[in-house]
């Protein structure tokens, strides 16, 4: 059945016209003691829902309304089936019974559904972008879903996708609509972590994981499996966490290894907490912790203290039984202290806006024995106007470091040091720019490192230009200039690029010149590129990233500095994108979904 | 013998005719017509045919009888209908009446509104064309066929019929609607149905 631009006026001659309520097209009728009958089919429409028209096979009126059998519903956009439907004549309500629904986009279907004016309401819904005759291959499955035709978009609330015989959560509230729609990222996260010795990273190389599969109220549970490549032993992740008010908890294996962290909160009074519990995570990451703890917790905010400002106050008692092994060393013993803290957030006046974090800490170890303190002072200034804005950051940590215990678990490091930014932002010809200063001074380094950690000025822009983007960028590092200790890792370069973006391709090149050992010169002249290769149904984009500084300064072949595919397949389902990307060091997949086409 | 039986066969088809046997009675003047045989009633009077149970009212009459009765600004009282219009011919032979002009025709269940109009009294129905109806239920029609003794009506399309909030229509020259009613205790009581019952639909006899 198609929507006729002439409504039902092509379905017969004949019309009964209801005052009020709109007009019935019909074969044949009879109309006995006020009560309407009719047979041969109907064309309905409603005043109360202008853009809709319903046909059925049988309409038969009583006192509160109209009985409908076999019915077609069906608008510009969208047409409908359903078993029967009611007319209330009191609400103006059509309900339909067991209803099927279908737009250029997406399938719907619901046990029941109501017709309020543009807007179709559905109860137990089912929906899916789908439009193909064949199985879905997903559905998404929710207690009530929303139909609105002025928008052409669907609502559904409290979704849960369906893939086989999975069921995973949806965001609470989920848009489907022809402009605007959204791309779901399947909730499968694929991930690539190599090992850093020099960071004290342990990886676990290519990676899957579900992180968040719902299994009862604020219960749920990440599963996975790491370690798909050669390089790294086979692991196997089931976490279960607990999330609630009054309690959290993770049981389980983790990415690197067995936990059981159990914590309950008991509120005593509005600004006062208790919380007592366990963890214990005898892997290597966290040093092997054990330990109970109780204590409690004291927060107040307090706003407007001086008149648009923000001022908090937390403090902690607290007592611990820690156990852990320290440089092979296994350290057992009370931990017995307070921590106090205060922030405050100033109004934002025309000379900026202060925030000041000063956190004090003192902890006693009777077994070793042994105490620590710590006293942290955080004031950060950030003045704006536009295009102009400024951020400085100070921190410094006065401690004495005297936990027996690792940095995983308490143990405090002295901290001194201050940071900069002035950043200018704003329109550039047709496009946009942005030129940056920063800077970061350590006055605490470790030994053999550059206390002047960061010192550069970088501008970037986007411009476009005759249907393409074009996003020149500029570096310059001078930390390594200024560097009394020789540190390696001290950069003095510049780096320059350029990247033009299509519709679909992309073309770039980067350069750096180090201007100070232990490479001096040219480090890197890269070209990069991604283009599509279309099919029929699908699209395959190759990235490859080859740098060509080897080939200049030693005659050595291109050395391959990035590589990747992304696989694009146009289904009556939506679009399916799968790939990865490595470059820069960087391993990155993606898996996604485009609802519609 | 001859005479005294075509007499007699005279006399009894004029006594088969309700309408064969006229009483009259003029207020005024009336003129007869040796040649034509028409008597006129230049200030009206009344024609009565009392076997039929019908009398014919006009402020002008021509009457032959046993062959038409004329009337203008006239008016007809029967048991079943009243009616009125600026002219009415009653065609004896036939046992029809017709009227023209602005026609109102009513009886108990109906008051209507019409261009023209043919009675059959022999069969006991009227057919009127381009019809409104002044009372309750509206209708419009551009035919209607008014059966009394069968209670129901017949509606030729293009009609109109409206019944409190309920409103039919349509707009297919020659489509018909059957109008039936009854007496209820809370009064008249009305169907409507497309599926026409086959002896009101010999009542309709189109052009």
């Amino acid at each position: 059945m198609a929507w006729a631009e002439a409504g039902c006026e092509d379905f017969s001659p004949r019309v009964l016209t209801i005052e009020g309520l709109g007009s019935v097209w019909y074969q044949n009728l009879t109309i006995r003691d006020g009560l309407a009958q009719f047979a041969g089919g109907v064309c309905v429409e409603l005043l109360s829902a202008p853009s809709w028209r319903l046909e059925a096979e049988r309409l038969e009126s009583t006192p509160a309304g109209f009985k409908l059998q076999v019915v077609e519903l069906s608008s510009q956009e969208i047409t409908a089936t359903a078993t029967a439907a009611f007319f209330d004549l009191v609400g103006e309500v059509l309900t339909l019974e067991q209803v099927k629904a279908q737009s250029p986009y997406y399938r719907l279907s619901g046990a029941q559904a109501r017709l309020q004016g543009d807007v179709l309401w559905f109860t137990d819904a089912l929906a899916t972008t789908c439009v193909c005759a064949a199985e879905a291959l997903y559905l998404v499955g929710s207690p009530e879903a929303r139909f609105d035709l002025a928008y052409n978009r669907v609502l559904l609330r409290e979704g849960v996708l369906k893939i086989g015989g999975l069921s995973l959560p949806l965001p609470a509230e989920l848009t489907i609509s022809e402009e605007t729609l959204a791309n779901l990222e399947a909730p499968l996260v694929v991930e690539y972590l190599p090992s850093d010795p020099e960071r004290g990273v342990v990886g676990s190389g290519l990676g899957v994981r579900v992180p968040n599969l719902p299994l009862d109220d604020g219960l749920s549970l990440e599963l996975g499996v790491t370690g798909l490549d050669v390089d790294y032993p086979l692991n196997a992740i089931a976490l279960l966490r607990l999330r609630r008010p009054d309690m959290t908890a993770e049981l389980g294996k983790g990415r690197e290894g067995w936990q059981i962290d159990v914590t309950r909160y008991e509120r005593l009074l509005p600004w006062l907490s208790l919380t007592y519990g366990t963890r214990n995570r005898p892997y290597a990451a966290q040093d092997y912790l054990q330990e109970a703890f109780a204590g409690v917790v004291m927060q107040q905010a307090i706003p407007n203290l001086l008149g648009g400002d923000r001022l908090a106050l937390r403090g902690e008692l607290f007592a611990a039984g820690s156990s852990q092994v320290v440089n092979g060393i296994h350290v057992l013993s009370p931990r017995l202290g307070g921590l106090a803290g205060i922030a405050y957030r100033s109004s934002t006046t025309p000379l900026g806006r202060l925030d000041v974090a000063l956190d004090a800490s003192l902890t006693s170890y009777p077994s070793t024995p042994s105490w620590q303190y710590g006293l942290r002072l955080r004031p950060t200034w950030t003045w704006q106007h536009a295009p102009l804005s400024l951020t400085v950051r100070y921190d410094r940590q006065w401690t004495n470091s005297g936990s027996p215990f690792s940095t995983t678990l308490d143990r405090l490091m002295p901290i001194h040091n201050v940071a900069a930014t002035a950043t200018i932002a704003g329109p550039l010809g047709s496009g946009a720019g942005s030129l940056s200063f920063s800077g970061s001074y350590n006055f605490l380094p470790e030994p053999g490192r550059n206390p002047l950690q960061q010192l550069s000025l970088s501008a970037e822009a986007e411009l476009p230009m005759g249907g393409v983007s074009v996003y020149p960028s500029l570096v310059l590092n001078a930390a390594g200039w200024f560097n009394p200790v020789a540190d390696p890792k001290s950069l003095a370069n510049l780096q320059a690029g350029l990247a033009v973006v299509g519709d679909a391709w992309t073309v770039g090149l980067r350069t750096r010149y180090n201007f100070v050992a232990p490479q001096p010169g040219l480090d890197r002249l890269e070209l990069s590129s991604s283009f599509p290769l279309t099919f029929a149904t699908v699209t395959l984009t190759p990235f490859a990233a080859l740098d060509l500084a080897p080939t200049l300064l030693t005659a050595e072949p291109p050395r391959v500095s990035g590589h990747g595919l992304m696989l694009t397949w146009r289904s009556c389902c939506g679009t399916i994108e799968v790939g990865y990307r490595q470059h820069d060091n960087q391993f990155t997949t993606r898996l996604a979904l485009h609802l519609g086409r | 013998m001859r005479r005294w039986l075509c007499w007699a066969l005279l006399s009894g088809l004029a006594l088969a005719n309700p309408f064969a046997a006229l009483v009259v009675t003029p207020h005024g003047e009336q003129i007869f017509d040796l040649a034509t045989g028409v008597t006129t009633l230049p200030n009206g009077g009344e024609v009565a045919a009392r076997e039929a149970g019908v009398v014919l009212i006009g402020q002008r009459l021509r009457f032959q009888q046993g062959v038409f009765v004329e009337a203008h600004e006239a008016r007809v009282e029967a048991e079943a209908f009243i009616l009125s219009a600026p002219a009415i011919f009653l065609d004896i032979a036939q046992q029809s009446l017709s009227a023209s002009g602005g026609v109102v025709y009513q009886s108990p269940e109906l008051v209507l509104s019409a261009e023209q109009l043919q009675i059959d009294l022999v069969k006991g129905h009227a057919v009127l064309s381009n019809v409104v109806s002044t009372g309750v239920p509206l209708l419009e029609a551009a035919v209607l066929v008014v059966a009394g003794d069968l209670n129901a009506a017949l509606l030729v399309g293009p009609y109109r019929y409206q019944d409190g909030p309920l409103v039919l229509s349509s707009s297919e020259a020659g489509d018909l609607l059957e109008l039936r009613w009854s007496t209820t205790a809370e009064g008249l009581s009305f169907t409507v149905s497309t599926d026409i019952s086959a002896e009101l639909l010999a009542r309709y006899a189109p052009d």
